[in-house]
């Protein structure tokens, strides 16, 4: 009570400051207002960017359709957005743990767990999750957006509640019929066909729905139920089918006996008991045995829920973004059943796709053949070049523009050339990183095997797998570097890192001729204009025939150096070797076409690195260096101005 | 075992595969590297990469016969080397393993190349023992030794050593007795196993 009149105090001295068109009053005003400021960017910062996920599941942990579905929703996200995301996933579990009580006990542990936590979104798989949702007693999740993603089967009912706010789906149709069409039409001479499903009230409903969906069928007389088998009895059965059986697997998450089965482990088993071919109806049992079928693509359901995620974090309101329902199923069919049972792929439904090949020597042998294909190439281009040289000649009226692509074309061919040289270098340079990846996953997969796996070692071993994988790719990409054929392409480049390229290229093979590169490069160098592949391509011919001129001398004296300097108007690359120099009759025509030492080879590098030096505006000489061996050199034009100058400053 | 092989890459992941089936194991980055170790005396066996710089797989393998390191050698090579696998195996090698490999042809490899060398080592050890046996004769028991391997009778080599067949009777049960051996029969086997007569 007795605060009262101090409040009224303080609001008449408030009620002064501003009535009273004082300075004071500005001045507050302003100081608000950088109070308001102030915060405002502070709840601004406090809201992270991380977006929450919620992904409830209605089955166990691990289920594999499950994991198919999570892992390529979740991908799908995080390539359309570019914020971390905050995952959470909760597994009801309902087959193993139906009990009423238990579940009413965990609705009310996940609505405590959620009440503080702020989820953006939650994604819904299979039947009746919206229900759960709206069931939990937690208001707030209640709001949250929702995707819903499941299969449409007669007897299944609506997706999820109609009108529903805030949702939207995925909803797959569950063809059987069409399913059973395409396994007859594979197996026209099939006598019987066996519908196999568990005991589960999920397995029921789909044991029902199937006996709906084909009830028009023409083949309704083929078909048996083997639905809620003990474990033993279904195996039993699949080991004594009659020929001519065709097997076409539902689901069993749990048999008579109750015990309950991830899905896919007993699609496995039936498939190797069984010598009639297995067909199903959902991806996630591709690969355990069954032949295929007309299923319904887990992954792709998962990346079209990842899509709708995106476009809601994007501000897309859900009701807005229609349910989808269209190419979530497909023809799928595993490779190697296919050989097992003697189906041809070309009697496949049209855009079946057709999984777990296993290689063919083409494939297997993709460097040899690509290799033999680029000679090949390269010989019939060279030859045609040549041919038409000549007749060009003949001619005597070549024009100018023509002159160019061939001239090209030649420094293309001269590329391949070398790179068939290099191709077993190549090849072990890419095997090294290849074979470390192999091994290191294959230990992996024992130490998970034998129980032994620690995250630290998870993330050593991924690390590994990585740094390697980056490896083969660093030599792919040095390799198209190479390779690259563009039309006059010149760029600021550093002749140092030119080298350095070639020089990482070449390790291998100079690891092979037993020859070390040493390098001598001036750091000060500044950029030069300049095509990068045709002047990678000018050092490589230096540096191989280098090697070439260094394979008589004695394993530890093979040497070449490669050294950069900067001179007046130019910069002067040089490749020195330990070789036994250039005889004096060779230096004249040494820069000339098809002059050639070597068995291999036509002799061709030298004069092409000229003409492509000459055109940068440069020039390359050789010299035999006092000491034996022959230095090659060639310079390249600085530009004078200041500012290309500065350019080598902001590098 | 001993992981010798210039990539670092395939360093680690051959370190990992061995561990993951327990085994205790070296790396090391070149031959050069591995010579300097002092020599190894336990059953072992090496894994190593034919292309090196500096001194290559084979090299090693010529410089440990030399030494007379005789440790089990499983090469791994890249493509192209068919010409060295056979000069490797002629000179005892293992096993060849082309990369990549598979990781179950690795460990078998490897295994069967520490079993051989727990044999061969169990055979060196008997064959010494024989010769430390021998070696305990004195000269006279070991002419006699020497003539009864060959067949000769206690009277013959009484004959050509000039002494009684009492004599030799006496020498002859004392090398049975110094030797470990019951009979004729196992005092010739020994007398094989020892490269002799």
């Amino acid at each position: 009570m007795t605060l009262w009149p101090e409040i009224r105090h303080g609001m008449l001295a408030w009620r002064r400051l501003f009535s009273a068109r004082s300075p004071y009053a500005l001045l507050l005003c302003l100081v608000l207002m950088g109070w308001l400021f102030q915060n405002s960017a502070v709840s601004a910062s406090d809201v992270s960017p991380k977006k929450s996920i919620l992904f409830l599941f209605p089955q166990a942990t691990a289920t594999p359709a499950y994991e198919i579905l999570y892992t390529s929703a979740k991908e799908t996200i995080q390539a359309h957005t570019n914020e971390p995301l905050d995952i959470y996933a909760e597994y009801l579990d309902k087959g193993r743990f139906p009990d009423e009580s238990y579940q009413r006990r965990l609705f009310e542990l996940l609505s405590d767990k959620y009440r503080d936590k702020r989820i953006d979104l939650w994604i819904g798989v299979g039947q009746g999750m919206a229900e759960v949702i709206d069931r939990l007693g937690n208001e707030v999740l209640r709001e949250v957006p929702a995707i819903l993603l499941s299969y449409r089967a007669p007897l299944t009912g609506a997706p999820f509640p109609e009108n529903r706010p805030r949702t939207t789906g995925v909803v797959a149709d569950l063809d059987i019929g069409k399913n059973l069409e395409m396994a007859l039409s594979l197996h026209p001479e099939t006598q019987k066909v066996y519908v196999v499903s568990g005991a589960s009230s999920a397995d029921r409903l789909l044991e029902r729905a199937t006996r709906i969906a084909l009830r028009e069928s023409e083949s309704v007389g083929k078909v048996e139920y083997l639905a809620g088998l003990t474990f033993n009895e279904l195996v039993t059965r699949m080991e004594n089918l009659p020929p001519h059986s065709v097997v076409l697997y539902l689901q069993v998450q749990c048999d008579r006996n109750g015990d309950t089965f991830y899905s896919k482990d007993i699609v496995g088993i039936i498939s190797r008991k069984s010598h009639a071919p297995v067909y199903s109806m959902f991806s996630s049992q591709l690969g355990e045995g069954v032949v295929g079928g007309y299923m319904i693509d887990l992954e792709r359901g998962g990346v079209k829920a990842g899509e709708l995620a995106a476009r809601i974090f994007k501000g897309d309101p859900p009701e807005s973004l229609p349910i989808v329902k269209d190419g979530l199923s497909r023809h799928m069919f595993d490779w190697r059943q296919l050989k097992r049972h003697g189906i041809k792929e070309n009697r496949l439904p049209e855009g079946s796709l057709v999984l777990y090949k296993e290689l063919g020597f083409l494939e297997e042998h993709r460097w040899m053949v690509v290799g033999v294909i680029l000679f090949v190439i390269f010989q019939s281009v060279f030859l045609a070049f040549l041919l038409d040289a000549n007749r060009k000649q003949k001619n005597a009226q070549d024009q100018l523009v023509e002159a160019e692509s061939r001239y090209r074309q030649l420094l293309h061919c001269d590329r391949l050339t070398r790179l068939g040289q290099l191709s077993a270098a190549l090849v072990h340079e890419l095997n090294q990183p290849l074979t470390a990846i192999l091994t290191t996953a294959q230990a992996g997969l024992r130490f998970l095997n034998a129980d032994k796996m620690n995250p630290s070692l998870m993330r050593q071993i991924i690390q590994n797998i990585i740094s390697d994988d980056k490896r083969a790719a660093e030599v792919l990409w040095s390799l198209r570097s190479l390779m690259k054929r563009k039309e006059k392409a010149k760029e600021q480049i550093s002749m140092n890192a030119v080298l350095e390229d070639v020089a990482f290229i070449l390790q291998s093979e100079a690891m092979l001729r037993n020859v070390t590169i040493e390098r001598d490069l001036d750091g000060s160098l500044p950029f030069v204009d300049g095509d990068p592949t045709q002047l990678r391509q000018v050092v490589l011919n230096l540096i191989m025939n280098a090697f070439d001129a260094v394979s008589l001398t004695p394993p530890q004296r093979r040497r070449v150096i490669l050294q950069t300097r900067l001179l007046n108007h130019s910069l002067q690359v040089s490749v020195r070797d330990s070789g036994g120099g250039i005889q004096m009759e060779r230096m004249e025509q040494l820069f000339q076409p098809f002059q050639s030492t070597k068995h291999s080879g036509m002799g061709m590098g030298l004069a092409v690195s000229s003409t492509i030096v000459r055109e940068h505006g440069g020039r390359m000489w050789a010299e035999n260096s006092p000491d034996g061996g022959a230095v090659f050199f060639f310079t390249l034009p600085v530009q004078q101005d200041e500012s290309r100058n500065n350019v080598r400053v902001h590098h | 075992m001993f992981i010798i092989d210039d990539d670092p890459s395939v360093r680690a992941a051959l370190s990992l595969l061995l561990r993951s089936e327990g085994y205790a194991f070296e790396t090391y980055a070149s031959a050069e590297e591995f010579l300097e170790r002092r020599p190894f005396e336990g059953i072992g066996c090496i894994v190593l990469d034919v292309r090196m710089t500096g001194m290559s797989g084979l090299d090693l393998q010529e410089e440990l016969a030399k030494r007379d390191l005789r440790m089990p050698i499983v090469f791994i090579t890249g493509h192209g080397d068919i010409p060295m696998t056979v000069q490797a195996m002629k000179r005892g090698a293992v096993d060849f393993l082309p990369k990549p490999f598979e990781d179950a042809q690795l460990l078998w490899a490897v295994q069967s190349a520490l079993e051989r060398h727990q044999e061969e080592r169990s055979r060196r050890n008997e064959t010494e023992s024989i010769r430390g046996r021998i070696a305990r004769l004195t000269p006279r028991e070991h002419e006699v030794f020497r003539r009864a391997v060959v067949g000769l009778l206690n009277k013959q080599i009484a004959f050509e050593l000039k002494i009684s067949e009492q004599t030799v009777k006496i020498h002859r049960s004392r090398v049975m007795q110094k030797l470990e051996v019951s009979s004729l029969a196992d005092l010739v086997r020994m007398a094989e196993k020892n490269g002799l007569p």
